[in-house]
Formats: C-alpha cells, sequence, structure tokens
C-alpha cells in the first residue's frame, strides 16, 4: 500500500508534459510580437536608434526639426509595416526554431524595406540614396534587436531565475497547517470519516507545497489544490466561508506557475473572511479571453489595518513568480471597491504541449 | 473527598476548536470532575454566559472576529466573580 502511494506521488511529481512546457517557455527565443510590451520596446528602440543617427548627423540642435521630419518620414512607414507583418505571422514564427525564424525576421524587415522603397520614390520630397544603404542600416537594427530580445530572453528564461523562484517559493509558508491539524483533531473522535477525507486534502497540499514548484502547472490541477485548500479552511470557518466559483469558461488546459491562485485564497480568507463575524463570499472568476488567462478574486474588505504588511508581501512574491515565468505578458493588480477587495490576475494562455 | 467540581466555559469562533476543547475536557474528567456551563462563539456571547452562569473557568480564544479574546479577558475581569480566564490558541505568527 505505502509503495503504491508512493509511486502515485512520484509520476504527478514529474510530469513529461510540463517539464517540456517550461523548456519552451523560453525555446521560442523570437519574442511573442503580439504582446504589448514587446511592440512598445521595438517602437521605442527604432526611434531612438533614428534620434541617435539625427543628432550625429546635424552640427547645431536647433537644426534638428528638418532632418528629424525627413527621418521620421522614412522610418515611422516600415516600422508600422514590419509590426503588423510580425503581428500577423506571429504564430507561424513561434512555431519555427529560433534560426529559421530570426531568419524570417530579417527577411521580412528587408522585403518591407524593398516594397516602400519602390513604391513610394519619387513620391517623398526627399533625396534617397541606393537601397543597398538602406538594407544595411535596416539589417543592422533587426539584427541588433534581435539579439537584444534573445539576451534578453536568456536573462528571464526560468532556467537561470530557478534559484530565483526556488528563493520564491521557499518564502509561501502555508499558515493554516496549525489551524487545519486542530480542525482535523477536533474530527477525529466524532467524524473519523470526514477527518480522513480532511488529512487526505492535507496531504495533497503539503505534497504540493513541498515539491519542485519551478514548472509550469495546468490550471485544472492548481484549482482542483484551491478546492482542497478551501474545504480545509470550511471545516473550521463552517457557514462563515462562502465560496462561489465561476469557472465553467475555464480553459483548463493553460499553464500557470504552480501556487499562484492557492495563496491569494490563503489571504482571502485570513483577511477577508476571519476577522468577520457574519457570513462572506469569497469569489473566484476564471476565464479565457482571446490569448489569454484570466483569474478574478474577490473577498469582503473590512478595515482592519494590521495584516496589510504579509498581503503585500505575498502579492509581491506571485508577481515577482509571475514576471519571471512570463515577463510583461502578465500581471497582478489588486483593488479595493466599495468593500471588497478584488485581486486580478491576467496571464498568456500557454498550453500544455502533448505528445 | 473529591475535588469540587469546576464549572468551565468555552468561548471560540471556530466550532471544530470548541468540539475539540469538549473532547479534551472528557479526557480530564476522571482526574477533575468537571462541568461544561456552556459554549460561546464570540467574545460578546461569552459576556452574556458567563455573567447568566456561574463560572469558574473561561477557556478563551485570543483571535476571533470583532471582539477578540483579549478584550473579552479585560471584561471578565471586571466580573464581581471574575473567572480564571485560559487562553487556549497561541496567537498564529502573521505571515
Amino acid at each position: 500500500m505505502a509503495r503504491s502511494i508512493n509511486q502515485i506521488v512520484r509520476s504527478h511529481a514529474a510530469p513529461a508534459a510540463s517539464r517540456s512546457a517550461i523548456q519552451n517557455a523560453y525555446g521560442g527565443a523570437l519574442p511573442n510580437f503580439r504582446n504589448l510590451g514587446i511592440l512598445l520596446r521595438i517602437l521605442l528602440s527604432v526611434n531612438a536608434v533614428a534620434l541617435l543617427a539625427v543628432i550625429v548627423k546635424s552640427p547645431t540642435l536647433t537644426g534638428l526639426g528638418a532632418p528629424l521630419m525627413e527621418v521620421t518620414a522614412l522610418v515611422e512607414p516600415l516600422l508600422l509595416l514590419v509590426l503588423v507583418a510580425l503581428y500577423v505571422l506571429n504564430g507561424l514564427l513561434a512555431r519555427l526554431s529560433y534560426s529559421t525564424g530570426a531568419m524570417v525576421v530579417m527577411g521580412i524587415t528587408l522585403a518591407s524595406t524593398t516594397a516602400l522603397y519602390f513604391s513610394t520614390r519619387g513620391y517623398l520630397p526627399i533625396e534617397m540614396s541606393g537601397i543597398g544603404r538602406y538594407w544595411l542600416l535596416v539589417g543592422l537594427v533587426t539584427a541588433m534587436l534581435l539579439c537584444y530580445f534573445d539576451l534578453r530572453g536568456r536573462a528571464l528564461s526560468p532556467a537561470l531565475s530557478e534559484a530565483r523562484l526556488q528563493a520564491l517559493q521557499a518564502r509561501i509558508r502555508p499558515h493554516f497547517l496549525f489551524n487545519s491539524i486542530n480542525a482535523v483533531l477536533s474530527l477525529i473522535r466524532q467524524e473519523p470519516k470526514r477527518a480522513e477525507t480532511a488529512l487526505e486534502d492535507m496531504a495533497e497540499l503539503f505534497r504540493v507545497l513541498m515539491a519542485d514548484n519551478r514548472e509550469l502547472t495546468p490550471l485544472k490541477r492548481e484549482v482542483e489544490l484551491c478546492r482542497q485548500y478551501l474545504n480545509l479552511e470550511q471545516l473550521r470557518l463552517g457557514e462563515r466561508l462562502q465560496v462561489e466559483w465561476h469557472i465553467d469558461n475555464m480553459p483548463a488546459d493553460a499553464l500557470i506557475p504552480p501556487l499562484v491562485l492557492q495563496p491569494l485564497l490563503e489571504n482571502a480568507v485570513y483577511h477577508g473572511i476571519e476577522p468577520r463575524t457574519e457570513r462572506g463570499i469569497v469569489s473566484i472568476n476564471i476565464y479565457a479571453s482571446r490569448d489569454e488567462v484570466h483569474a478574478v478574486l474577490r473577498n469582503p474588505y473590512a478595515m482592519t489595518g494590521n495584516h496589510h504588511a504579509g498581503n503585500k508581501m505575498a502579492l509581491g512574491n506571485i508577481r515577482e513568480r509571475l514576471q519571471l515565468h512570463f515577463d510583461a505578458e502578465a500581471s497582478l493588480t489588486s483593488r479595493v471597491t466599495d468593500d471588497a477587495y478584488q485581486v486580478h490576475i491576467v496571464l498568456p494562455y500557454r498550453r500544455e504541449k502533448t505528445a | 473527598m473529591t475535588p469540587p467540581v469546576l464549572r468551565v466555559a468555552i468561548v471560540d469562533d471556530e466550532a471544530p476548536a470548541r468540539s475539540r476543547l469538549r473532547d479534551l475536557l472528557a479526557d480530564c474528567a476522571e482526574q477533575q470532575p468537571l462541568e461544561i456551563v456552556g459554549e460561546a462563539d464570540s467574545g460578546a456571547d461569552a459576556l452574556e454566559l458567563v455573567s447568566a452562569q456561574p463560572t469558574d473557568v473561561v477557556l478563551l480564544d485570543i483571535r476571533m472576529p470583532g471582539m477578540d479574546g483579549i478584550e473579552t479577558a479585560q471584561h471578565l475581569r471586571k466580573f464581581d466573580n471574575p473567572p480564571l480566564v485560559i487562553f487556549t490558541r497561541p496567537t498564529m505568527p502573521t505571515h
């Protein structure tokens, strides 16, 4: 019996699918061209290069205006054309290997340059040189940006931030251990069956808490974990804790960092339900919108004031982990509305790779 | 000679905690005759209970919503026959 449990635990601990998924989280190397942060970075850096070129060429600061206009007239249409092309082709690019993808990106920019060069030549009141010069310029800037995104991807890749993630993980301490053990103790004599269920929930929770949590996990597993956690809290708090799940449209296969939702629910119970004498509702709303996964958690909010440091730390921890996994594509915002506290998480919708 | 019956009140906002304390008191009953005079799930109810029922010992949870255990104990101390207060739960370290 003990052996079979051990085997179950082991087979759960290292699902091959999620392991390959984490490697792919960086494996793309090409940035996601549909991400606003990435688009902004490209826009800003290209314009910065253009401005730099104008400043270098212009002898006086006051004479910057006219050449800047000229450069802008050349750069912006190309930039927009390329960004639109990359946006449209993003799905295709993500499927290519990095080197092929980078070459395709280079090809797109050079092709756009050529197209614009021949379609606008003569219409613009600007003296244009031969196309070779533009190819060189555009090619260099593109290569520069590709190198930048590659380095950035490496710097942020989970492989390199493993130590960081490990440190963050260690900080999540289940403060409800004590409470849960007491709740189970109180059940053992009168309701041994429920005590057994509760201990099973606890065992599962602690298995996840002690596991290596640097890899992404399917959303449905995290939700299951949350249910087990809330079951335990409900033992203790009874009617006072009401839970509303809105997960009919949940993308169950979406990959998320483990223990992102559970600590937030712990917060919701600790700050929103425990300080209240009357019953309170914790609501969990998870849905997919386009290629994003949204999770909105709400709980009643009472002005108690003294718990806030702990709350901020938990939020900071989760935010940092989201950033390490998804960079600018993920966000965590919290706000107080009327008498409720709300946390809203947005993640890119990454699916578990099959086979 | 048997020791006098100790009148005990149990105060905790969480039902499982109260039930656990009942179990533990039942275990002690052989050495020390006990009578549970009542249970309360809030500080306010506790004060009402103790003022209605003569009580020797109050097992009091510190962390309760509304009036917490410390505040309840301060009120209990002002009673004519203040009961002995035993806090039943160490304060949890904030996480």
